[in-house]
């Protein structure tokens, strides 16, 4: 575009001009390919009387946020093709669910109903984590299970935990069924692969809100809307990764299945799917963990258990009981995926001919042991079937406590911390991205996507701008970004030196690795809890909340990308004697540089998605909050979709643009 | 050579015959070929932007023999040997497995070809990771539904047969490099098949392990019979092992013989490169390099003419005068000196010793 014709004077190339400019690298390239938006913005600022106005902003565009309800409220009204309602289907689904949920609830907790079933006691339960924690990970995972599940039963969080778990324990199960047949499917018929990942792609960065939102129009508000629209948003990583494990089947592996005179169906089961279990396992763990962080958060549409009470403690203030219920959140998030890792983790290994059933299989008596002797004691006593409530203790009046002294002593330097960064930076900021032209910024992401990807790619990422820009959310947009964009800037200023730090030596490296995994298999809803603490409202809230969650890659991925540098390189840097600044400047970061761009991608994708979620705590405007009125205001669900698919566009413009940087960058540097 | 018409050339009695064989990776390789008659220039190939993995190849493969491919890596040995096993689909040519015509071959007949007469080693093991040694040999026989008790007696039977007792509970992880080698071998001789095809089964294994496993594999195949395609490109793996030997190159098959023919008539520089660093004396036959038998004195003492000069050099050298050779009746068909053996181990160009024959 823009790109291709501008330098073409002066350079006396010997190659064609695209050639030329192909050749040029560092500064030099970057320069040029910012130099279509830089005239634009010059045109703009030195002679607005002659620049158009409809290449600068589109007015009030309405027509998709309309069309938007208006398809809502028909498929919610009218029949489909003379033979549905899709209202009607999404009930009749709704209550299908309405039986496992219900059955899984009075097992777990609640203990009467149409089933006539008792709940278990929470001593069995206890007993039965500690147990899977010690056949899955040792004593270790046990002491770590056990000790989590007391916090829940010892903090009166026993029953909303056990009623997130019920839902969690109905629908990640459907979840991966459903993102495992999707996998099979699109590994066996190239057609369906074609039209799956893109969907994925998109599924993947459009925000929590998006899956929320219809659903909760089509069945209004309770445990069975959060119920499916968790399924929806966790059958994308499941489908992905049964699609790579089935890929990545060894040749030789297959053939060998040949060889032995398999039939497809013995293939299938026998060969590929046993050898794509470490994958097929890695995505079990992904979808427990994407089922619980989405029923936490589909307390937004009035689904119960622990993301409730939360809610409701942050919107009255209530830091104290808040915290409570975020560390039973982020205990129970660390117990489920250490559980479900160990299991995915686990290989077989031979056992003695000679040895009893019994011996080969403790875990399973240990189980059984747990199982009646906790029901005999509950038999006993209730306090093994409920602990009474006077049993229980809490720790909010120290937290209120600690909140209020932070307030009265601290007030003064947060205040003013905040005010600097609203005033200073964050406001001027918003007001610089508020006045860009649309057309200014197509034309820089149509040079960049011209650069790494040619044509192809400059036209789809023009696209999603122009899309953007006449999707009646420009300005709103802009809003969202401006905000992602300093949360970006914050979190590779600290995320960058810590992962540079943490690869040092490969006992910091796996501390950090630690905290990392940690931290990512936390319900992004938690990181609100700290910033409302510090400074209750506005942006300066969110954006801090954005940075903490969005560090984590950074960090991460810089990691990665300093690891992954071959030693040999580093070997002979340093025999040609190179400071151990100067092989991190002149060797390691290079090298990197393409994986932490990487990073840089996550960081952004992860920042989009949790400057929806903080929309909550107020203050800051933007498609989160377009989103978050469609929550309240049944009319305006229209707006809330055609804002949360923007928030998706922006998502993939950024990752179709970096990603094929860095694949270029890195065949480039011979990375694999 | 032009591919056969079918059948025309299939000698009854070999287990697997070849005929034109080519396998082309492209955009839509067997249009390609259409094009160009079934029979494209190598040039013109690479020109069109495809891959020759397997150019027009023609071999046979008699019962009881061992047939070694060779060539450098990428030369299309593992295409070839998988197109025989139509593990791929060749783009053109014709291949008879026991005088079935594998190509027209359906499913249902494949899997019992392989499930019967059919069995192959792999390069990297290609173990299932997540089933017992025992579990791994038996597997060929679990999916005919073969039911357990006779699996397992089978099993046992194999286990000692690869040198396994006692590992059959054992994961293959669990194992040595060179036991899993021995529990691929275990799980494709498990159906008894009639053919063995292995593809570079020991070049993952060091050098001392892989001598092992070579001497363990002709222990085998003197008990076994099989017929056998085996890949390599190590040249004195080859010679151990090979009555025949196939060199190919570009995915040409350009000599095919006996190890000996390779040494003293190399069709191409290729083939003589590859011959180059070969311990002649444990190849050539006194009949490779004798001369005339008029040289000989007639009461000189006597060499087998099918003797290999290594065990015979010892006579040779250390005799004052030219030695007989003589043929299994006694008949004198040549002539041996000192010279001859010293020039035949230690010359550099092997055409030269050829001449005589
Ligand atoms: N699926 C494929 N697609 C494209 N090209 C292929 C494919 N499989 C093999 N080739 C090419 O065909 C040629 C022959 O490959 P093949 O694996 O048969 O070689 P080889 O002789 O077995 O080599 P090695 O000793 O490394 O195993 C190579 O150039 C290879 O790159
Ligand atoms: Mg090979």
């Amino acid at each position: 575009m823009a790109a291709a014709t501008e330098p073409a004077a002066g350079s006396a190339a010997p190659r064609s001009v695209t050639e030329h400019i192909r050749r040029l690298r560092g500064w030099r390239m970057a320069l040029l390919l910012v130099s279509p938006y830089v005239a634009i913005q010059v045109f703009h600022q030195a002679a607005p009387g002659l620049f158009p106005d409809f290449l600068s902003k589109l007015g009030e565009f309405r027509f998709l946020p309309d069309w938007a309800n208006e398809a809502l409220l028909y498929l919610k009204n009218e029949q489909l093709a003379g033979l549905f309602n899709v209202k009607d289907v999404t009930r009749a689904v709704s209550g299908w669910l309405e039986y496992p949920l219900d059955l899984s609830e009075q097992l777990l907790i609640a203990g009467e109903g149409p089933f006539g079933l008792g709940a278990v006691p929470w001593v069995v339960l206890v007993g039965l984590f500690a147990v899977a924690g010690a056949a899955l990970g040792g004593w270790r995972l046990a002491t770590l299970a056990g000790g989590c599940s007391l916090y829940l039963v010892f903090f009166d969080i026993w029953d909303d935990s056990m009623i997130t778990l019920s839902i969690v324990v109905v629908v990640a199960p459907l979840a991966a069924f459903f993102g495992w047949a999707a996998g099979l499917a699109a590994a066996k018929a190239k057609w369906f692969e074609g039209l799956l990942v893109p969907v994925l792609n998109v599924m993947q960065s459009m925000p929590h809100f998006s899956y929320l939102l219809p659903i909760s129009v089509f069945i209004g508000i309770g445990d069975e809307a959060g119920a499916i629209a968790t399924i929806l948003f966790a059958v994308p990583p499941m489908a992905r990764l049964t699609l790579l494990g089935l890929q990545t089947v060894p040749t030789e592996v297959l053939e060998a299945g040949l060889t032995s005179g398999c039939t497809r169906w013995q293939m299938l089961w026998k060969v590929e799917m046993p050898a794509a279990r470490p994958q097929l396992l890695v995505g079990v763990n992904q979808v427990l963990m994407q089922c619980f962080g989405m029923t936490v958060l589909a307390s937004f549409v009035g689904t119960r258990g622990l993301g409730l009470p939360l809610l409701n403690f942050l919107q009255s203030l209530r830091i104290g009981k808040a915290l409570e219920y975020g560390v039973a959140i982020v205990l129970m998030a660390i117990m489920l995926d250490r559980l479900s890792q160990a299991l995915g983790s686990r290989r077989p290994e031979h056992v003695e001919a000679s040895t009893s059933w019994l011996a080969r299989h403790p875990f399973w008596v240990a189980g059984a042991a747990v199982a009646v002797v906790g029901t005999a004691l509950a038999r006993v006593t209730d306090h093994a079937q409920l602990l009474p409530k006077n049993w229980t203790v809490s720790t909010a009046p120290v937290w209120e406590w600690l909140v209020d002294w932070v307030q009265l002593n601290l007030k003064g330097p947060l205040g003013h911390f905040r005010d600097f960064m609203i005033l200073e930076i964050l406001f001027p900021m918003r007001d610089g991205f508020g006045s860009l032209p649309w057309i200014g910024l197509l034309a820089l992401v149509a040079a960049v996507g011209w650069r790494f990807g040619g044509w192809k790619l400059a036209a789809i990422v023009s696209l999603f701008v122009a899309y953007l820009a006449f999707s009646g959310f420009w300005i709103e947009s802009m809003e969202t970004l401006y905000l992602v964009v300093a949360a970006l800037i914050v979190s590779v200023a600290i995320g960058v030196p810590i992962g540079v730090f943490a690869s040092t030596s490969a006992r910091r490296y796996a501390a950090v690795q630690v905290v990392l995994d940690t931290f990512q298999v936390l319900p992004s809803f938690i990181y609100l809890i700290p910033v409302v603490m510090l400074f209750r409202v506005g942006p300066v809230a969110a954006l801090s909340a954005i940075v903490i969650y969005a560090t984590v890659p950074a960090v991460r991925y810089t990691m990665l990308g300093l690891r992954s540098v071959p030693p040999d390189m580093i070997e002979a840097a340093e025999m040609s004697g190179c400071t151990r600044w100067q092989l991190l400047r002149k060797v390691k970061f290079p090298m990197a540089f393409p994986e932490i761009m990487l990073g840089m991608n996550q960081v952004l994708l992860f920042g989009l998605l949790l400057v929806i979620i903080s929309a909550f705590i107020g203050g800051i405007d933007g498609l989160g909050d377009e989103i978050l009125l469609a929550r309240t205001e049944q009319a305006l669900v229209g707006e809330g979709l055609v804002a949360g698919f923007n928030v998706a566009v922006i998502g993939l413009t950024a990752d179709q643009l970096i990603t094929s940087y860095a694949r270029e960058r890195k065949s480039q540097l011979g990375i694999n | 050579m032009p591919p056969d018409a079918e059948g025309a050339a299939v000698s009854s009695d070999a287990v697997i015959s070849c005929r034109g064989v080519w396998k082309l990776y492209g955009p839509d390789p067997e249009r390609f070929l259409e094009r160009h008659d079934g029979t494209p220039a190598i040039e013109a190939v690479k020109e069109a932007g495809y891959i020759p993995a397997v150019v027009d190849a023609s071999l046979e493969v008699m019962p009881g023999e061992i047939l070694v491919l060779m060539g450098l890596s990428g030369s299309g040995k593992s295409t070839l040997v998988r197109c025989l096993s139509r593990l791929i689909e060749p783009t053109a040519g014709s291949i008879h497995f026991a005088g079935i015509d594998l190509l027209a071959a359906s499913h249902r007949e494949l899997i019992d070809l392989r499930r019967h007469r059919m069995g192959m080693v792999f390069q990297h093991f290609a173990l299932f990771p997540h089933r017992t040694v025992a579990e791994n040999i038996t597997f060929p026989l679990e999916v005919q539904g073969v039911d357990s008790a006779t699996r397992r007696a089978r099993g046992e039977e194999i286990l000692a047969l690869v040198g396994l007792e006692g590992r059959g509970g054992y994961y293959p992880r669990e194992l040595s490099g060179g036991q899993q080698q021995r529990v691929g071998i275990g799980r494709s001789l498990a159906v008894e098949p009639d053919v063995w095809f292995l593809d570079e089964p020991f070049s993952a294994l060091d050098p001392l392990i892989r001598r092992e496993m070579q001497d363990e594999f002709l222990r085998l195949q003197a008990v076994l019979h099989k017929t056998i395609v085996f890949i390599t490109h190590d040249f004195s793996e080859a010679i151990r092992l090979a009555d025949r030997i196939a060199i190919l190159y570009e995915g040409q098959i350009v000599q095919l013989g006996r190890a000996e023919d390779l040494v003293t008539q190399p069709a191409t520089d290729y083939v003589r490169a590859f011959a180059r660093d070969v311990q002649r004396d444990r190849i050539l036959t006194a009949r490779s390099v004798m001369g005339g038998p008029a040289e000989a004195a007639p009461d000189a003492a006597t060499v087998p003419a099918d003797a290999i000069l290594r065990d015979i050099a010892a006579s040779v050298l250390s005799a004052p005068e030219k030695l007989r050779v003589v043929d299994a009746d006694g008949t004198t068909v040549g002539s041996l000196s000192r010279d001859d053996v010293i020039d035949a181990i230690w010359s550099t160009d092997a055409s030269e010793v050829g001449d005589a024959v």
